[in-house]
């Protein structure tokens, strides 16, 4: 039995991961290559008349078996949240979700016969290829982020990059304490203007330009350079400054990796679900004008 | 009256720690440098910020480095302060609260740290900071929003109009409009803001009724008995065409089984080859006793031509017989008739139609075959309009006055000939001169007949005489006038079961010649129809291929077969009429085909 021995081989040693993508030898991979290559045949083969369309008999089976898959792909919102093992496994059931859900493009667009225009019809279609694009990026971001996510974070977690910031400010500030109005006020920009995360474009580029703590940074070396006066302490709030901007950029980027983990789900999971009413108010409409 | 200090420091796991400290002097001072009695470490605060002064028992407060302080929400640079109830003095992060302590009556500050050291990050901010829920709306939001946007304009929306507006056709915005699935067609237009036009009622499929309601006069193709015992067992396709296709209510043998709308703002597609050559394939297995011939595309299997052609002709009626141009049947019409004589560019005819300024270098056929007022066929030859100029029955002249033999009715021919004969007339021969004509009879009869009446009238009913040039006469027995001159009957359509339109074959593209091989033919029987053979040279099957014209079955025949020219007319100029109006036009026009009549 291939399956006993592949066990075997894994319980000497070869432990390795399969994830969901490679789960069972690509099975499902294989199921929905041969469900759209025998859809594209059928599509070139039958004479259906004056053209393809949804409403044609293989318009219909298309249009059938594409809102089955949907409700059943869709479903995996729930499935997820009860994790079993096995022939039936979460693993399982995400690969087949992802290679049918991609399979979903060609029985979607076969079932539309290329006809697209400003109606209900093309914006469930609309809804449903945004859907399976934001799926694909979040594919391709769970395939190639994590190493990257890893590197970045070098052992370190989340609570200890905050920590790591608040022991700075701390510092910062009683370092800061003997000071006199014009560089505490420098020193407070890092202390009161910087937001670690920021909003949704700071958080996908890792850039924040007018964080106050770079902005401390650059004065306070330009006020050094240009007086002696409290060398000593300046010198030592310059060092944490400069720790703090390494600390911010770590957790920046840590932030921008886990945001592309994430924003994918914000475009999918809301627009399966706009998806499924766009489909209903699809159907009943094609029946309610039959 | 001393001030008691109370400072307020916040544990990390909550509570706090206070530590009153009394001091018996009149003045404090307030800053960040470790010098003061109040010092707050706190970057917002100068090293010297402030004083709180007790004179009197009245407490004064003033701000030292400028910078005003904000006290209960106002900002002063010194003021006396009323501390019988709680006064509160912001100073960077820090706030005091000053407060009489009645029965001492010593003045309590309380000093507590109200902002964060840094905006760091606090520890419970891990969630927020680092997920993506602290910057965006939740997604169980987004999508409610999302599916009640949704269900609300393509759904419940139209669904609510149809239901309240049953009746009301116009409208401005209509609800139902993002519901099409694609524009109607050309003919159907102006039916495009009214979908309950045809979706007449909700969840019910389009009925032929509401197509008949305007489409009023279509003939069955056949009896419906004989269209189904005609309809084979075609194959998978066909079968999961009517399982599967039925079950979402696509029935065949309705209208919409056929026609499909939603399909593009252009004609209304061409009824695909397969919906007729299905049966018509193996209509003979399928339908042993039917008179017609298989057929499925129009290239590679489809019949000769059976044309209805006029075999003989008597005065009880003509005998007409569908008969395949493959067997070079012969017309019997009645008439003699020399195409080439008459097409001939040099020689007596055409001299004769320059002579009269008919032609120059000879007739063409535009010169005797007229196009109807539709110009899909040709009106019905009349002797005297398309063959009289050359042809003229007129036999003599006294003064102005010209007689004329009366075309069609012999026994007035006979008559009127006698007559004049008889009243001495027949020196016509040199006054008409001027008016002669191929064979002009009643002039030779003159020369050829003799000087006996009889003579005379016999000779134009002869061969080679007026009458007998272009008729068959039965000449009778002698001391009778009694001729029998055959009826003629001209075929006006040949083809009943297909639609033919010369005006697709416009004789500026193609010359008449290019069908009709008229400038061979001898004889009047020649039946100068084109074979398939010629039509195939442009026209293939329902796909156009080597750059001929794609021809489905639909392109010449039509399902709703009419007496008359099949429906279907393909708009290929601005003159044609609409499709629409088709069954309209035709009705005025009259170009309802009436078959084989006799010529008069």
């Amino acid at each position: 039995m291939a399956r006993g021995a592949q066990v075997g081989r894994r319980q000497r040693g070869e432990a390795r991961h399969e994830g969901f993508l490679d789960y069972a030898g690509r099975r499902y991979l294989k199921w929905a290559s041969a469900v759209s290559l025998v859809a594209i045949l059928i599509y070139l083969l039958v004479d259906v008349s004056p053209r393809h369309n949804g409403g044609s008999w293989y318009g219909y089976l298309l249009g059938t078996v594409g809102a089955g898959l949907i409700v059943w792909l869709s479903l995996l919102g729930i499935r997820k949240r009860a994790m079993t093992p096995g022939r039936w496994s979460l693993k399982a059931w995400t690969s087949a979700h992802v290679y049918l859900g991609l399979a979903l493009i060609v029985i979607g667009t076969l079932h539309t016969g290329f006809q697209l225009g400003w109606n209900v019809h093309t914006l469930a279609y609309g809804l449903m290829m945004l859907v399976i694009a934001s799926g694909i990026f979040g594919i391709i971001a769970y395939a190639r982020l994590p190493e990257a996510m890893s590197l970045n974070r070098a052992e370190t977690t989340q609570a200890q990059m905050l920590d790591t910031l608040r022991a700075l400010d701390r510092q910062l500030h009683d370092t800061a304490q003997p000071l006199g109005p014009a560089h505490a006020a420098v020193v407070r920009q890092s202390l009161e203007n910087c937001d670690v995360a920021g909003n949704l474009y700071a958080r996908l580029t890792a850039k924040q330009p007018r964080c106050g703590n770079r902005a401390a940074l650059l004065e306070l070396r330009e006020l050094v350079r240009q007086s002696p006066a409290d060398k000593e302490t300046l010198g030592q709030i310059l060092f944490l400054l400069e720790r703090k901007e390494a600390t911010l950029s770590q957790a920046r980027r840590h932030i921008r990796y886990k945001t592309l983990l994430e924003i994918w789900l914000y475009v999918h999971v809301p627009a399966t679900l706009a998806l499924i009413a766009a489909l209903i108010a699809h159907i009943v409409s094609v029946f309610f004008y039959w | 009256m001393s001030f008691v200090v109370r400072e307020i420091t916040r544990r990390a796991g909550g509570g706090e720690i206070v530590r009153p400290v009394k001091h018996d002097v009149p003045l404090l001072t307030v800053g960040r440098a470790a010098d003061n009695i109040i010092a707050l470490a706190d970057l917002a605060v100068l090293p010297h910020h402030a004083t709180i002064t007790m004179r009197e028992g009245q407490v004064h407060v003033e701000a030292l480095g400028g910078s005003p302080l904000e006290i209960d929400g106002k900002f002063f640079n010194r003021t006396d302060l009323d501390v019988a109830q709680p006064t509160r003095i912001t100073i960077g992060s820090h706030r005091l609260t000053l407060e009489r302590d009645a029965p001492a009556g010593d003045v309590t500050i309380t000093v507590e740290r109200v902002a964060a050291l840094s905006e760091g990050a606090q520890p419970e901010d891990e969630e927020r900071i680092f997920s993506l829920a602290g910057a965006l709306p939740g997604k169980r939001r987004l999508a409610w929003g999302l599916i009640g946007a949704v269900l609300a304009l393509f759904l419940i929306w139209p669904v609510a109009a149809f239901i309240t507006h049953h009746e009301q056709v116009t409208r401005t915005i209509r609800a139902d409009q993002p519901w099409t699935s694609g524009p109607l067609s050309a003919a159907h237009a102006s039916l495009k803001e009214d979908c309950q036009a045809c979706h007449v009622e909700a969840f019910v499929a389009v009925r032929d009724e509401t197509c008949t309601g305007c489409h009023v006069k279509l003939e069955d193709h056949a009896d419906p008995k004989r269209l189904l015992a005609a309809h084979p067992d075609v194959g998978l396709e066909a079968k999961l065409r009517s399982t599967v296709g039925g079950a979402f209510g696509l029935k065949e043998w309705t209208c919409t089984g056929c026609h499909k709308e939603h399909e593009g703002a252009t004609a209304m597609p061409l009824t695909a080859e397969s919906f007729c050559s299905d049966c018509h394939r193996q209509l003979s297995k399928d339908l042993p006793d039917t008179k017609l011939l298989d057929a499925s595309d129009f290239k590679d299997d489809h019949p000769e031509f059976r044309p209805e052609i006029v075999l003989a002709s008597t005065w009880d009626g003509a005998t007409v017989r569908r008969m395949s141009l493959a067997g070079t049947p012969r017309e019997g019409s009645g008439l003699k008739f020399p195409h080439r004589l008459h097409l001939s560019p040099t020689g007596g005819v055409a001299q004769m139609a320059q002579r009269l300024g008919t032609a120059e270098g000879g007739l063409d056929c535009g010169n005797c075959h007229t196009p109807d007022a539709t110009g899909v066929r040709f009106r019905d030859i009349e002797m005297e309009r398309d063959c009289g100029d050359c042809h003229t029955l007129e036999f003599a002249r006294s003064g102005d006055t010209v007689r004329t033999l009366r075309h069609g009715d012999t026994k007035q021919v006979v008559a009127e000939l006698r007559d004049y004969y008889r009243g001495g007339g027949g020196g016509f021969a040199g006054s008409m001169t001027d008016r002669q004509r191929p064979g002009a009879g009643a002039q030779r009869a003159v020369a050829r007949g003799g000087s006996s009446v009889e003579g005379r009238i016999r000779a134009v009913f002869e061969e080679g005489g007026a009458c007998g040039d272009c008729h068959i006469v039965k000449m009778p027995p002698a001391g009778s006038l009694d001729f029998e001159v055959s009826p003629v009957v001209l075929q006006d359509r040949y083809m009943s079961r297909a639609w033919f339109d010369h005006r697709d074959h416009d004789t500026k593209v193609t010359d008449c010649a290019t069908c009709h091989k008229a400038e061979a033919s001898d004889r009047a029987s020649d039946l100068l129809l084109p074979g398939i053979a010629v039509c195939r040279d442009c026209h293939v099957g329902a796909h156009a291929e080597d750059g001929k014209l794609a021809s489905p079955c639909s392109s010449c025949h039509s399902y709703h077969e009419s007496p008359g020219a099949p429906r279907v007319l393909k708009p290929v100029g601005a003159d044609r009429p609409s499709k629409t109006s088709v069954i309209e036009w035709k009705q005025r026009t009259g170009v309802n085909g009436e078959g084989a009549r006799p010529a008069r």
